[in-house]
């Protein structure tokens, strides 16, 4: 079974202590614009942590399979990993990463690694709004409802 | 060179000429103000050298991200904004949650001085260098929110935070505010200097990393504080119940809950608006600060009933005064509901119940007749009358233009004896602490630089449960030894204020706490005696400017209901600050200072703060 980080809106309050913690632990800065996790607000109700979830629903929009050539694939771990001497900086999983968790950096493409198994911005959600798990049918619910606020979103 | 975690850099707008700039923070700066507040406050010291009008060309509006914002410092993430208030006369700084403070430090501004007037409505877009000022036309009259929401469309990201003013704000409300995510830069009225200058909006996104001095360091520390703060006693009062959580004990075990415009210390009936009751009907969520792990934001929802589609960030223990007992309205719902419409219009909750409540007590004592309030009955414990009151001041219709002005002012201009229950301190409606029965706290609204407040000296816990930080032993009924008190708790907050910290940290941080946060994030290490010198010099300067706005030792003083109706009920019966108890914290006060009797600064003091 894939394990991932799964967000839960329902919880979130938009703190984004999160997205300081991974971009200070993978780029050694504070910039959520670099962080692989990004909580999105709209209007005082919604709170949206959006997620890598490592291939689960992605689809056809799958990183790995959209990857022009093959710089995506999964380790001995099941994590989805970008290997950064392999990509051309075409920028297709970029955009087509229906949970919009891809980053661009000097033309190469980034994602969640998931911190070599303990994730950082787990460890600082107090809210229980992030969830590293193994992704089954009650995780797979829930990733298709955050994928629906994501439209409301963007 | 800037310390790491700052830019260096402070954008200056001028809306008169339509152009902006780029200026150099100066070396000095760092050590001397540390930045947020701090800069604020040298600013306004500056371009302040003598009396001018909040509605003014001259008037500098400053928007300053607090040292912290956008650092891995949990709860670090308070911002200012800084004006000449059109409510007070003073130096009046308002802080907020909102993450636009980090978004400007993002964007590589260490602050932002608005100065000038636009000829016609428009709203500032930051986008790291991209300063542009845009046409705002078909956004004057629209909502806060309204206007949030359509700027970033325009801005065409979701991600950029917007601050932005209301129709009270448009219409010269005293009291009007600014909001920004549904936070607000609450009090002074500085809404109403961004209406005048015509500055409907600002919008800021920010895409540049901030360099830390320890980056390895700084994300243990921020896993390290966010556990303490998980753990603490406070994290579930402040979750679970919000700001209020401690509104039954203020009744029932210290009888200081101000209720019925002041004539009273406790409201029988605060059932209803108590967090304990509502919160678990109505809270659907926490709503956080930015960079906050223990959040205190309720997302208020009513989903049925006379208000249903009500949502907001609220209620905060200050509304469930202002407008609940303030006006003796038990009815939780609509307290809500007139939050949400004064975050809407973009009016200060705590003023706004403030005035209403003095014009309900005006209305009982047939000051008012139904020709002046256009036919609403205005009496306590009405929530409709509330409602529509709110809507008629935002707009300045009827009896509205006369509250729209503040309580001082309204009074000054009703005559008729009202100025005796218009309860406020240079000009400001107090907030939530019946000082009678806090006798130190009394002296904090006295003393504070933007009127009755209680965040620049934040000394109502202290007062109220006897201990906190160095003191020990402190009797709320008693009015001895509260200069010295007030004065070092002033000089403490106003570094919570400059380095961007929330004050409900304030038992987890004492001001040692910060060396080795800053010492990580910034690569600068100040012990508590440094920063307490430094918080001391900004209050001298915050003085200074307010004596060149033409105050006196007569303006720190009291409302004549506090020194004379003592409260009538409850665990503070009978207790009332004299006159001679308000000259003797004033003296005592000025003494601590090192401030002349009159309440002026010698020259000495300033030489030996190194403002001069």
């Amino acid at each position: 079974m894939v394990k991932a980080i799964i967000g839960h809106p329902e919880k979130c309050t938009g703190c984004r202590l999160c997205e300081i913690s991974c971009s200070l632990y993978h780029h050694g800065v504070s910039n959520p614009v670099l962080s692989y996790i990004q909580v999105h607000r709209k209007g005082v109700t919604v709170d949206v942590p959006l997620t890598c979830t490592h291939g689960e629903d992605c689809g056809e929009d799958f990183c790995m399979t959209v990857c022009p050539v093959s710089a995506i694939d999964r380790d001995e771990n099941g994590v989805v990993k970008i290997d950064q001497d392999a990509c051309i900086g075409c920028r297709i999983c970029y955009q087509r990463c229906p949970m919009h968790v891809i980053r661009m950096i000097d033309d190469k493409a980034f994602k969640c690694d998931l911190c070599g198994g303990d994730p950082q911005c787990v460890k600082v959600c107090t809210a229980g709004a992030i969830e590293f798990v193994e992704i089954g049918e009650k995780e797979m619910e829930q990733i298709k409802r955050t994928k629906e606020l994501v439209k409301e979103v963007f | 060179m800037p310390p790491y975690g700052m830019n260096g850099r402070i954008l200056w707008v001028d809306l008169t000429r339509g152009s902006y700039e780029v200026k150099e923070v100066p070396e000095e700066w760092y050590e001397k103000y540390l930045g947020g507040n701090g800069f604020a406050t040298k600013i306004l010291f500056d371009l302040v050298k003598e009396k001018i009008e909040a509605f003014s060309e001259e008037n500098p509006v400053v928007i300053t991200p607090g040292v912290f914002n956008g650092l891995p410092v949990p709860t670090g993430g308070k911002c200012q904004v800084t004006s000449i208030s059109p409510l007070t006369g003073t130096f009046s700084d308002s802080t907020s949650g909102s993450p636009i403070g980090a978004e400007l430090k993002y964007a590589g501004y260490d602050g932002l001085v608005i100065l000038g007037r636009s000829e016609n409505p428009v709203y500032i877009s930051i986008r790291d260098e991209k300063v542009e000022i845009k046409d705002a036309e078909d956004l004057w009259g629209k909502t806060t929110h309204q206007t949030q929401d359509e700027v970033k469309k325009r801005e065409g990201d979701p991600d950029t935070v917007v601050a932005a003013i209301g129709p009270a704000g448009e219409n010269l409300v005293r009291f009007a505010c600014v909001d920004s995510d549904h936070r607000q830069f609450g009090r002074g009225g500085l809404g109403a200097v961004w209406g005048w200058k015509r500055l409907k909006a600002l919008a800021v996104r920010g895409t540049k990393s901030l360099h830390l001095a320890d980056p390895q360091k700084a994300l243990e520390l921020l896993q390290k504080w966010t556990k303490v703060m998980r753990e603490s006693s406070a994290y579930r009062d402040d979750t679970q119940y919000g700001t209020g959580e401690f509104l039954e004990w203020m009744n029932k075990d210290r009888g200081t809950f101000p209720t019925r415009n002041w004539q009273e210390g406790v409201f029988e009936e605060r059932q209803k608006i108590d967090p304990y009751y509502w919160a678990p009907k109505y809270s659907i969520k926490n709503k956080a600060c930015f960079g906050c792990p223990k959040p205190c934001g309720q997302l208020f929802v009513i989903e049925e009933g006379k208000y249903k589609g009500t949502a907001l960030d609220g209620i905060e223990y200050e509304t469930l005064f202002s407008l609940g007992s303030n006006l003796a309205n038990p009815d939780v719902e609509a307290v809500a509901k007139a939050n949400l419409l004064c975050d809407e219009l973009g009016m200060d909750t705590i003023s706004t119940g403030g005035v209403i409540g003095w014009a309900m007590e005006s209305y009982e004592r047939g000051v008012f007749t139904d020709d002046d309030t256009g036919g609403i009955k205005l009496t306590f414990g009405n929530p409709d009358a509330l409602i529509e009151m709110i809507k008629k001041i935002a707009y300045r219709e009827g009896i509205g233009d006369i509250l729209a002005e503040g309580v001082k002012r309204a009074a000054e201009r009703v005559g008729k004896g009202s100025e005796e229950w218009a309860v406020h301190v240079k000009g400001q409606e107090p907030p939530a602490y019946d000082v009678r029965g806090i006798k130190g706290m009394g002296l904090g609204f006295m003393v504070s630089h933007r009127g009755a407040c209680h965040l620049k000296s934040g000394v109502y816990a202290l007062e109220l449960t006897g201990k906190f930080w160095k003191f020990e032993g402190v009797d709320r009924l008693s009015a001895k030894n509260k200069g010295y008190e007030i004065k070092e708790m002033e000089d403490f907050m106003a570094i919570y204020d400059t380095l961007g910290v929330c004050k409900f940290s304030r038992g987890i941080f004492l001001l040692d706490n910060f060396r080795e946060i800053m010492k990580a994030n910034l690569g600068v290490e100040l012990g508590e005696s440094e920063l307490l010198r430094i918080g001391e010099r900004l209050n001298n300067m915050k003085r200074v400017v307010n004596l060149r706005q033409g105050l006196t030792w007569k303006d720190d003083s009291l409302p004549k209901r506090l020194k004379t109706l003592p409260i009538p009920k409850g665990p503070s019966k009978g207790a009332v600050i004299t006159p001679e108890e308000e000259e003797e914290m004033r003296r005592d006060y000025y003494r601590a200072r090192g401030w002349r009797e009159d309440g002026t600064v010698p020259e000495e003091k300033l030489r030996e703060l190194g403002i001069i």
